[in-house]
């Protein structure tokens, strides 16, 4: 649970590539993992927290999004017997903002995977399954440049699982 | 790839440029000293008749020397221009591959599995559909999405009995659990022995999570039954979702289809007015199963007596009847009720569902008690019987709902052309058998409201130019904190309707109330008195969204409810 004093707090983030980042601690304790951190280093405000796996432009877009959800409730733990559907609806404002090339896309899956950003990750690969949706497997593979690498047999085989799947 | 020639003496000139630049400290203080520093000594001498010529002959070569480094230069850019280009595509497609082999197998696990589950979400459950047009397709890209897709059991659970033997055995050796589809009306070949193929396969059933079963024929229903009776010996111990659907066939409106032939004993039982269109076989079939870990039941045109799930979360029970002559045995509706008293959530949708006077239970009779029912959901529509619903609402006690959420559609809903005309008044007799509460009841329990624990109420309302009997629902839900209402066409609750006061509201949502005035909005919140003096300080948020004939007052609302206000 958060106090007063968390919310005015300010934090420091160091990246991989050493540039600094002063945020607020409400903004930064989106990421799960820099409020364990924050838990760990107590009231040791000068201490800056070091993200070896995230680059200061990919952390600038994180961090983007961390103050656009600053307010938002704390996600509800996943259950393992949850049997809600999820669709691949993202809301408009979090559309807009994962709206970067290939690239930066991975990348900030990859830095909310890491971070803990759940919300985030969600929103990521979100996106990319929505990239996927309603596609044949050419179109996966020119559209993400993934190389068809099955062998002469393995073709076999799918070729007859495509005869089999289909409708009596 | 093309390559680069550059004439030798101009590459000289530039890298001797080049040299110049760096003593220079990487700036041209003086660009045309830098380029040909022989300049001063041609021009700024004095021009006289015998250094005339030999002035013009330098001249030539300084221009001809900055010609050719020109075109050198020119040369080189358009080498460096072609080689970026190329360089710049290729990366690309090097960075768009190490986007997704950058990816670790556990997102992309989640890619899939989030991809699986809007399939899912938007095909429904039991259509087959996701492992065939969408897994499928994933476990074709490459070997390593293959390998992941293959290892996720959820993408390859659905099973129908309309796919070939041989992928039901490929789907069976992927997932541990399936969720089995039963379908009856398969486009070609037998339903019953592509049934039995499948059950010979997916065997054995105490294994399976999820059962659904789709049929139109009364035989078919028998059919399924007995079957799954006698494979599963009943014991269905891990099946988590069973659905059971049993829909009308326009074109054979009697209840029954089946051949009857008196001497078959799973037969006897059937009576075209049993009013629960299941036979006592097929009941007695049915409460064989054991389900002690199903959490969600949906049953469609039928009435179990008696169901094994003693954890069972959500029922959806819908009732419907396309023609005049089916009734529907209230007696039957209540045992099957009082067999799930352990469900959380509710769900009756009755669609021209119609009972008779014999078929109502005795008034004043017991009332079931659901210990942790919450949600209550009820959808009428067409010309369903309002005597249902009175006997509906009133077999149960619902002093521990919650959330209550009522959807009408009346008109919208007719199916066929020659359905007979509705009445007028047919969603106010809707409501007022859902909210009133009769005074027998009254009496016996000393209660004075029918929900008195409703914090949250959905009303949506599709039909035209009804008056809605505001007064009789606020007198029903008298803690009442989330309101929502969507009744487009209808008219808000005018001076002849006295509210009674919502003390708990906080939340109140109008959407598409497009004949909503603004004193019928204010009429939901209690006046003080004075003109403009209304009790909103509880109130956390006011959302209006859709209310065309609000526009106008936008700026009134926004005085009133301030930062509470959020207008779509």
């Amino acid at each position: 649970m958060s106090t007063t004093e968390d919310k005015t707090r300010k934090v420091k983030l160091v990246t991989s590539d050493n540039e600094e980042f002063e945020v607020d601690w409400e903004v930064a304790t989106r990421s799960v993992l820099i409020k364990h951190m924050l838990e760990d280093i107590g009231e040791s405000e000068e201490q800056a927290i070091p993200l070896p796996n995230v680059t200061a432009n990919v952390l600038k877009k994180v961090l983007e999004w961390c103050e656009h959800h600053r307010k938002d409730p704390e996600p509800a733990p996943e259950s393992s017997d949850d049997n809600r559907k999820r669709t691949l609806e993202i809301g408009d404002w979090d559309a807009k903002f994962i709206q970067v090339d290939q690239e930066m896309l991975f990348e900030i899956i990859l830095a909310a995977n890491y971070l803990d950003i759940k919300a985030l990750l969600d929103v990521g690969c979100k996106t990319v399954a929505n990239m996927i949706k309603g596609k044949q497997p050419e179109e996966i593979r020119k559209m993400f440049n993934i190389v068809n690498d099955f062998t002469p047999e393995e073709e076999a085989q799918i070729k007859k699982e495509n005869e089999w799947a289909e409708d009596r | 790839m093309q390559g680069l020639s550059v004439d030798e003496k101009a590459l000289l000139q530039i890298l001797t440029v080049l040299k110049n630049l760096g003593e220079d400290g990487h700036d041209f203080h003086d660009a045309r000293r830098t380029w040909c520093p022989d300049w001063n000594e041609c021009y700024e001498e004095e021009v006289t008749e015998s250094n005339l010529e030999l002035k013009a002959q330098s001249a030539k070569q300084i221009l001809l020397r900055l010609k050719s480094a020109r075109k050198a230069l020119e040369t080189m850019s358009s080498s460096l221009e072609n080689v970026f280009e190329i360089v710049t595509e290729r990366s690309t497609e090097s960075i768009r591959s190490a986007g997704f082999s950058s990816l670790p197998d556990d997102l992309l696990a989640r890619v899939f599995e989030l991809h699986h589950e809007d399939v899912m979400a938007n095909t429904g459950s039991g259509t087959g559909m996701a492992s065939v047009s969408t897994s499928n397709v994933l476990a074709q890209v490459c070997r390593r999405f293959r390998r992941i897709a293959l290892h996720i059991p959820k993408l390859w659970e659905d099973i129908c009995n309309y796919h070939r033997n041989d992928w039901i055995l490929n789907l069976k050796g992927r997932c541990e659990h399936p969720v089995v589809f039963i379908a009856y009306d398969i486009a070609s070949g037998s339903a019953e022995e592509s049934i039995a193929n499948l059950l010979q396969i997916v065997h054995p059933a105490n294994q399976w999570r999820a059962l659904e079963a789709r049929f139109t024929d009364r035989s078919h229903g028998h059919d399924f039954f007995e079957r799954i009776t006698t494979m599963s010996k009943g014991d269905l111990r891990i099946l988590e979702i069973l659905n059971i659907f049993h829909d009308w066939d326009r074109c054979t409106t009697q209840i029954d289809t089946v051949k009857y032939d008196d001497t078959e004993a799973h037969y006897r039982g059937i009576d075209d007015n049993c009013g629960t269109n299941f036979s006592e076989v097929d009941s007695a079939l049915f409460s064989q199963w054991n389900l002690p870990k199903l959490k969600c039941l949906r049953i469609e045109n039928f009435i179990p007596s008696r169901v094994n799930c003693s954890n069972l979360v959500e029922c959806n029970l819908e009732l419907s009847f396309q023609g005049d002559d089916f009734n529907w045995d209230l007696r039957a509706l209540k045992i099957f009720l009082q067999s799930i008293v352990s469900v959380e959530k509710l769900k009756f949708s009755l669609w021209n569902a119609r009972t008779r006077t014999e078929y109502m239970l005795p008034e004043g009779s017991k009332q079931i008690r659901f210990e942790c029912l919450k949600f209550l959901t009820i959808e009428v529509g067409g010309n369903t019987d309002e005597n249902l619903l009175w006997g509906l609402t009133d077999m149960m006690d619902l002093t521990t709902v919650t959330d209550l959420d009522i959807l009408m559609v009346i008109r919208t809903k007719k199916w066929y052309d020659d359905d007979p005309p509705l009445e007028y008044s047919k969603p106010a007799k809707f409501l007022n058998a859902i909210f009133a509460f009769p005074s027998n009841r009254r009496e016996e329990t000393g209660r004075v409201f029918k929900f008195p624990n409703v914090e949250t109420l959905r009303l949506d309302l599709k039909e035209e130019g009804q008056d809605v009997p505001f007064d009789k629902i606020f007198e029903a839900v008298p803690r009442t904190r989330d309101l929502s209402l969507e009744l487009p066409h209808c008219g808000g609750p005018d001076v002849s309707q006295n509210l009674p006061p919502c003390k708990n509201l906080r939340n109140v949502c109008f959407t598409n109330c497009t004949s909503f005035s603004k004193a019928e909005v204010m009429r939901f919140f209690k006046n003080r008195g004075e003109e403009g003096d209304w009790e909103i300080s509880s109130i956390q948020r006011i959302e209006i969204e859709g209310c065309n004939a609000l526009k106008d007052h936008k700026d009134d609302f926004k005085k009133i409810f301030g930062d509470k206000l959020v207008w779509e």
